[in-house]
C-alpha cells in the first residue's frame, strides 16, 4: 500500500495517533505529527512510498510538531525530535516539512553505520551511478535536480550511502532540496515532474523540494554501482569544464564529505579505496544545464 | 631548518600499536593511522619510506644511505636535508616516532 492510497484526512489522522511507518531508501520510519503541512507534504512528496508492512522492523522514530500549547497560536513552531530526543532548536511552522527533510538526513547520517555515508548527490543511467559531492552553494543539487528531469535515476540529492558489504551504493530517494535561484531554475525545465512550494527565510534562504520520481521510488531496492565522483561546481559565466582528478586528491575529499568516515575507521578507509578504485574522478564545473546533460551523457556512453 | 643534534643517532619507527594502512594509486598514497584516526595524502616516494619503517624500525643512518643510493648524484647534505624534512613532516602527522639509539 502506498502512502497516496491513503485519504488525506486518514493520513491526517494516522500521523496524529500512531504515526505512519514508511519504507524509504533501506530504512522503516515512523513518522508521527499533528501538523497538517506536514500530512499534506508527505502526501505531495511522498505518495509514491510504500507503507511498511507487518514484517517491517521500524528504524527511527521521528515525530515534527508544535512545541507547546502556547507557540500553536503565537507565531506557530515546529519540533522535530527522534526517539524522543531534540536535536534541533524549533522552527517557524511552515517548515515543518523542510524541518522533517534535515531531520531525516541527520538522523540517517548519524546512525546508519552500516554504509560509509558521504555527502553527495547520486544518480544512476545504464547501470552507471555518479556521485556528486558538493558542500552547500556548489551548484550539487541543481545539477541533481536537473538530471533527474533528464530521466536519469535518483539514488540521492544528500547522501550516498556505500554498503560495507557489497561496495554498491544503496538507494535513499527523496524529494530533491532545491534553494534560491535553483528553483526557478528547474521550475522553467519542461517536463513530467513537480516542484512543491516555496518555503521563505529559512536558514538555507528559500527552499523548494522536488519529488522523486515515481520510477526512482520503485527502483529503490536496485542497488547501483559507482562509476564516477565529480565534484561539481556551479559558476556564472563559466564553461562547462570536466577535468581529471587525481584518485588520492578525490580520496581525501570524499573522507572530508563523509559523515562516519571517522566512526568507521579503518573499514571505511577498505571501502572507500575499493571504491576509488573503479571510479574515475573529476572536477566539473558548469553554467549551463543543458551542456552539463551532454557532458555526463558521454561521460556514460565513454 | 637545522637538524636536530642527536637525529643521526635516532631510531626511528611508527608508533606502538600503530596499524597503518597504504593505498598506492600512480604517483600518490593515501594512508590511514588508526592511532589517530586521520587520513594522509603523501606523495609515492615518502608513502614508501614510511612503509619501509613501518615494516620494520631503521636508524637515521639506515634512510640516509637508502636516500642516498635513490637519489645517486644529489649532494649528501642536501638528502640529509630533504630526509629531514620527511621525517619531521611524518613526526607531526604521529606517523613515526624518533628515539635516540643507546
Amino acid at each position: 500500500m502506498k502512502i497516496s492510497d491513503l485519504p488525506t484526512k486518514k493520513l491526517a489522522y494516522q500521523l496524529k495517533d500512531q504515526g505512519i511507518i514508511i519504507n524509504i531508501g533501506p530504512y522503516c520510519i515512523n513518522l508521527s505529527s499533528t501538523l497538517a503541512t506536514v500530512a499534506v507534504n508527505l502526501k505531495t512528496h511522498y505518495g509514491t512510498y510504500n507503507l511498511a508492512t507487518k514484517e517491517d522492523i521500524t528504524d527511527f522514530y521521528i515525530n515534527v510538531d508544535a512545541p507547546s500549547l502556547s507557540r500553536r497560536w503565537l507565531r506557530p513552531q515546529a519540533v522535530f525530535s527522534f526517539d524522543g530526543h531534540i536535536p534541533f532548536k524549533p522552527l517557524p511552522q511552515p517548515q515543518a516539512f523542510a524541518m522533517f527533510e534535515w531531520g531525516l538526513n541527520w538522523v540517517v547520517a548519524n546512525n546508519a553505520h552500516n554504509h560509509l555515508i558521504i555527502h553527495s548527490a547520486v544518480l544512476e543511467k545504464n547501470g552507471k551511478a555518479l556521485i556528486f559531492p558538493g558542500s552547500p552553494g556548489s551548484g550539487k543539487s541543481t545539477l541533481c535536480a536537473g538530471l533527474v528531469t533528464q530521466g536519469w535515476r535518483l539514488l540521492s540529492d544528500e547522501m550516498a550511502l556505500l554498503s560495507l558489504k557489497t561496495g554498491l551504493l544503496t538507494p535513499i530517494p527523496r524529494p530533491i532540496s532545491l534553494k534560491n535561484q535553483s528553483i526557478e531554475i528547474i521550475k522553467s525545465i519542461p517536463g513530467n515532474f513537480f516542484v512543491g512550494e516555496s518555503v521563505h527565510d529559512t536558514a538555507k534562504g528559500t527552499v523548494a523540494h522536488m519529488s522523486a520520481p515515481q520510477n526512482s521510488v520503485e527502483r529503490s531496492h536496485e542497488l547501483a554501482k559507482p562509476s564516477a565522483v565529480i565534484f561539481p561546481k556551479y559558476r556564472n559565466g563559466a564553461e562547462t569544464d570536466l577535468s581529471p582528478l587525481s584518485k588520492g586528491r578525490t580520496f581525501l575529499a570524499l573522507a572530508d564529505n563523509s559523515f562516519n568516515y571517522h566512526v568507521l575507521g579503518e573499514t571505511a578507509f577498505s571501502a572507500l579505496t575499493t571504491m576509488i578504485d573503479q571510479c574515475k574522478c573529476y572536477n566539473f564545473t558548469y553554467q549551463d544545464l543543458d551542456s552539463a546533460y551532454e557532458t555526463m551523457d558521454r561521460l556514460i556512453d565513454a | 631548518m637545522s637538524k636536530a643534534p642527536e637525529l643521526d643517532l635516532c631510531t626511528i619507527n611508527v608508533p606502538v600499536n600503530a596499524n597503518l594502512l597504504f593505498k598506492y594509486w600512480d604517483e600518490e598514497c593515501v594512508i590511514y593511522n588508526n592511532l589517530s584516526g586521520e587520513t594522509h595524502l603523501l606523495e609515492h616516494y615518502g608513502a614508501e619510506l614510511l612503509s619501509s619503517i613501518n615494516e620494520q624500525p631503521k636508524t637515521y643512518q639506515t634512510l640516509l644511505k637508502k636516500l642516498t643510493t635513490d637519489f645517486d648524484g644529489s649532494p649528501q647534505a642536501k638528502i640529509a636535508g630533504h630526509l629531514e624534512n620527511i621525517l619531521t613532516h611524518f613526526q607531526e602527522l604521529n606517523l613515526i616516532e624518533m628515539k635516540a639509539c643507546d
